[in-house]
């Protein structure tokens, strides 16, 4: 195996354009790359490190929301007070994201290239619709994070691309990110969900999204559920079936697919009736 | 007791912090010698079925291959069965688990030899595994060896139908514990360093007369042929009693065949995979109470899940079987257990040693029948623990330093136990919290089961500048013996700690002591330290009287000197060391201390099973997260019956890590493997241990009721830290759900199920 180590990202374009890419992996923060690697279940002929790229690295305020360079670690993001005060959810999501070491390497373009549908990051980018931008040696565009993730581990990044930053608008309102994990710190998620609202001035629900994690292949937004909510679904008895119309949990190590769908209809629900929507009728 | 201590209950902080603080101690991964190679097994596809031969030749073709050995190239036995002879060291004819080993692989780099290992074609012949307890049972035809039971035991005491006549109650449960993997820190690991026709031996190691026996035998050597001695060990917890005899002979055969040192670390996938865990439990307790709470009767069965070979199961299942109603009176009683191989791992020692498991059983029981009785946990407890002059469960009658009650009421005062209000802290809300109690007792050492082994020794030599080397037979596994031999030789000798160097553990050193589990060292090793003492005090007065020129009954070892008592004079200990080399008198001795007879009948199971018991109770504050079924433990009140405290300090270490690693088995460790018997949760991904952020505030109490054969009134404590923890949540999330979880681990899906059944029902 040759590792490469680019001297700045024009290099590493030119590199990643001309190895080829069935046998050449990116190495940015290692947390995934490297449990992966000592497995056995990677061994490729080029891995390029660019964890010391300082172009990919920083949180930029934007005239229209922010651009986080993909390198940011998930510990720079969690000690970002813009971060903090206007994507509260994004926040809440670094802080239960594995163990201060791995918080510390880990980046966000990571967490979003490697594509688990337990990702802890995701919901949240989702949330705020997240976008992505990729460059290669000779082109560069923009695509929502949704477009990007079809699958486990399955994105449509192409060949020769990098993740440079991660674009995200002005949001109104109020949001937050809950996660369920088997132990306190270091622990896949059984599920997660990140949840936007806004009120009227008289308290009246306006707007409401919900996302949810590790449910489904990909992040899913919970639309069934807010639609019919915003439509007037006060129903709380009503609500389970609703959630399940969008999300096709499984079985795994950590938990059954009916936990998963139970307590994630649990959460959410209870969750919404704190922000006082809902009756049991 | 008016005795007083200089180094006795005194926190000598860790002899061996330093180094492993610096990061100065050598452990067996970053040992080296000349021309070393590197081993690695080759291993078993399959959970069961027919070994029909390998291939070598992808091997052959790796990047510094040097030989492969497999059955026929044994020079010895092929059996490594540390009680009964089922074990073949490796495979020849029969497969018995992912993982059973067929042959070991060397090469002149560790990735050379773990690549090459894998690349062995196996051919064999599957067939369906037998995955659990119940399988093991009912399989006809279909057997793991000559049969599929690994070993039972019986205890029979009293009548147990009139007991049951007698009753006002009888509640009958089924209860289930889960395995248990050690997750030591450092994996397991072994260097055999061949000498001729005489192998050196170092590694990652509890039991060093084991791994003496075991390659003694499997190269057809004399023990004086095999010199084991034991690098710093980074955990053990019971892994690695037995699998480093099997290691360590696999890297042995490598090293008899090419004559060079050989080097083995288990890969921690591997390490997971292939080595011993804590033996699942199904029981089925079947109690009679009066309705006045006096338990009357018992009939108990215990199955447990023995994996692929017996290894330590015989003495696992005893310790279960002699303590399986716990520290409590009870006239009849009745316990049969039944160990089943089956195709996974061997299961073997963990701390505890099937008394956590016994503990679940007994003291889930108590809280049923108080729960039936409308009685107060506690209260019902109070009436029936043991006391003194009171006989045990297998009928031996304690006198002495019998702590449990005092215990109980220890951790109940602390934890504000309200007997009338029922333990119940929050009954609303989402979050629900409850307080949950359970009681053990923990049979120091061996027992009657294996008493002919328990003796071990201590060596105590002076050098002439007055620094004092001591070797003993027992190790150093994190648990803090060193620092404890430290401090009990210091008060033996009425000398300061600082003289005091501990040596590697060593089997050159001083005789077969036995093996380094049951929480025996404090106990084995500070008698033996007193023995030794006992034979060098007499030369030391001698000389010193001598020097001083007076009585040597009016000379008295102080401070670290030696006192004339009558003329105040003083003399150094280094000054009499050199008084003792210079006038050549022996400057060494061999202390040694067996545990004494024990009246015990295997058949019937009663007698003195074990010569004293440690106690303990804990008491656990539990929330509930209704909304998702997980489980929080606040805090644990511990309160143990230590005899005699050593070091307050090193006590309190093992009671925080014992409950934390309890609370791991009651909630977090859920142990699995797939339809084809491989473990599903090889890595810390998966196989969840707590983390800081999940650990316990842990308040510890401490009865001091003394053991007269104990050192100083000691006993053991390294087990009884972790015994009760999981009864003790397992009672507390029953109170909140409002049914009986009697199985672990209490995952936020199973208590939920619960918790909803319940809501269904009312």
């Amino acid at each position: 195996m040759k590792i490469h180590q680019p001297y700045g990202l024009e290099d590493c374009l030119t590199l990643l354009s001309e190895l080829p890419p069935d046998a050449t992996v990116i190495l940015a923060g290692g947390t995934d790359l490297m449990p992966r690697y000592e497995q056995g279940r990677i061994l490729p002929n080029n891995l390029i490190n660019i964890k010391h790229l300082t172009e990919l690295q920083g949180i930029t305020e934007t005239e229209n929301g922010i651009e986080i360079g993909g390198l940011t670690t998930i510990e720079a993001l969690q000690h970002s007070d813009l971060i903090r005060q206007e994507y509260p959810a994004l926040w809440r999501s670094t802080a239960q994201f594995a163990g201060v070491q791995i918080r510390n390497r880990a980046t966000l373009a990571g967490n979003i290239a490697n594509a688990s549908p337990a990702g802890d990051t995701l919901p949240s980018l989702y949330l705020y619709h997240a976008k992505l931008k990729l460059v290669s040696r000779h082109a560069s565009r923009t695509t929502r994070l949704e477009d990007f993730l079809v699958g486990p581990g399955q994105t449509t990044q192409e060949p020769g691309e990098l993740i440079q930053s991660i674009i995200l608008p002005k949001v109104s309102g109020s949001s937050c990110f809950y996660k369920l994990g088997l132990r306190d710190a270091m622990a896949i998620s059984v599920v997660n969900y990140a949840l936007r609202y806004s009120n009227a001035e008289d308290g009246e629900l306006t707007d409401l999204e919900i996302t949810a994690g590790a449910v489904a292949p990909t992040i899913v937004f919970l639309d069934a559920l807010t639609t019919a909510i915003l439509g007037g679904e006060t129903n709380i008895a009503a609500w389970q079936a609703l959630i399940e119309q969008d999300i096709a949990p499984i079985d795994d190590i950590r938990a059954s697919a009916d936990y998963r769908r139970k307590v994630l209809g649990r959460l959410i629900s209870h969750h919404l009736q704190r922000l006082g929507v809902g009756s049991h009728e | 007791m008016s005795e007083k201590f200089h180094h006795i209950g005194k926190s000598l902080p860790r002899v061996d912090a330093p180094g492993k603080v610096s990061g100065l101690t050598r452990f067996i991964t970053d040992m080296h010698f000349d021309s070393m190679v590197f081993a690695y097994p080759v291993v078993s596809p399959i959970a069961f079925g027919a070994l029909d031969g390998v291939d070598i030749s992808p091997a052959r073709k790796m990047p510094g291959f040097l030989g492969a050995w497999f059955a026929g190239d044994i020079p010895g036995e092929n059996q490594v069965g540390v009680i009964l002879p089922d074990q073949p060291l490796f495979a020849q004819d029969k497969l018995r688990f992912v993982g059973d080993a067929i042959g070991i692989v060397a090469a002149e780099t560790e990735v050379d030899a773990i690549s090459a290992a894998r690349s062995v074609k196996i051919d064999t012949t599957p067939r369906e595994p037998i995955l659990s307890i119940n399988a093991s049972k009912m399989a006809t035809g279909k057997k793991i060896h000559e049969n599929n039971i690994a070993c039972e035991h019986r205890l029979e005491r009293g009548d147990i139908q009139a007991g049951f006549a007698d009753a006002d109650v009888v509640v009958e449960a089924d209860l289930v514990t889960p395995y248990q993997e050690h997750f030591y820190l450092e994996p397991q690991g072994c260097i055999v360093v061949p000498q001729g026709d005489a192998f050196t031996v170092y590694g990652s190691i509890q039991c060093v007369f084991y791994v003496q026996k075991a390659i003694a035998k499997v190269l057809g050597i004399s023990f004086s042929k095999v010199r084991v001695i034991q690098t710093p060990t980074g955990g053990a917890f019971g892994g690695k009693e037995d699998i480093p005899s099997e290691m360590c002979a696999r890297a042995a055969v490598a090293a008899w065949h090419l004559q060079r040192p050989v080097k083995m670390i288990y890969r921690r996938r591997d390490d997971v995979q292939w080595t011993s865990k804590r033996h699942p439990f199904q029981m089925h307790y079947k109690v009679g109470v009066s309705k006045t709470g006096k338990l009357l009767s018992a009939d108990i069965i215990l199955e447990e899940n023995a994996g692929a070979y017996a290894t330590l199961s015989s003495v696992v299942s005893y310790r279960a079987t002699m303590q399986a109603m716990g520290p409590y009176a009870i006239p009849n009683i009745q316990v049969h257990s039944t160990s089943y191989y089956t195709n996974l791992p061997p299961t073997g020692a963990f701390r505890g040693f099937g008394s956590p498991q016994a503990t679940f059983g007994h003291e889930r029981m108590m809280d049923i029948l108080a729960d039936r009785l409308g009685m107060d946990p506690v209260e019902f407890r109070l009436k029936n623990i043991l006391k003194p002059g009171q006989e045990t469960q297998t009928g031996h009658a304690l006198s002495t330093s019998v702590g449990a009650e005092a215990t109980l009421l220890k951790s109940a005062n602390a934890a504000e136990w309200q007997t009338d209000a029922r333990p119940m802290v929050s009954k609303d809300g989402r979050y629900r919290e409850a307080l949950g109690v359970s009681v053990c007792h923990y049979g120091n050492c061996l027992g009657a089961a294996g008493w002919s082994m328990d003796g071990a020794g201590v060596k105590i030599q002076i050098n002439r500048d007055g620094s004092i080397a001591v070797a003993f037979g027992l190790i150093e596994m994190g648990q803090g013996a060193l620092t404890v031999v430290t401090q009990m030789t210091a008060e033996a000798l009425g000398v300061n700690a600082e003289r005091i160097s501990i040596l590697p553990t060593d089997t050159s050193q001083v005789p077969d002591s036995g093996p380094s589990v049951a929480s025996r060292n404090i106990v084995m090793t500070g008698n033996a330290i007193r023995n030794a003492v006992e034979k060098l005090k007499p030369i030391l007065s001698t000389a010193a009287a001598e020097a001083m020129e007076c009585a040597p009954e009016n000379v008295a070892f102080q401070n670290d000197q030696v006192v004339n008592t009558k003329s105040g004079n003083a003399l150094s200990i280094s000054a009499l060391c050199e008084y003792l080399y210079v006038t050549n008198r022996p400057m060494d001795a061999l202390g040694w201390w067996h545990v004494p007879a024990l009246t015990y009948d295997a058949q019937t199971g009663r007698g003195e099973a074990y010569f004293t018991y440690s106690y303990a109770t804990h008491i656990a504050r539990v929330q509930v997260d209704t909304l998702t079924g997980q489980v929080r433990v606040q805090k644990v009140w511990a309160a143990h019956d230590v005899g005699k405290i050593i070091n307050p300090a090193g006590l309190a270490g093992q009671v925080q890590g014992g409950v934390v690693q309890g609370a791991g088995w009651a909630i977090y460790e859920n142990f699995g493997h797939d339809n084809a018997g491989r473990i599903t949760t090889p890595n810390l991904s998966t196989y969840l241990l707590p983390t800081a952020a999940d650990s316990v505030d842990v308040q510890a109490f401490w009865i001091e009721d003394p053991e007269p054969l104990g050192p100083w009134g000691a006993k053991g404590i390294g087990e009884p830290a972790i015994i009760p923890t999981a009864a003790a949540i397992a009672n507390a999330v029953s109170r909140i759900v409002g049914q009986p979880m009697n199985q672990i681990p209490l995952t936020p899906e199973r208590v939920l199920v619960a918790f909803e059944d319940k809501v269904v029902h009312e």
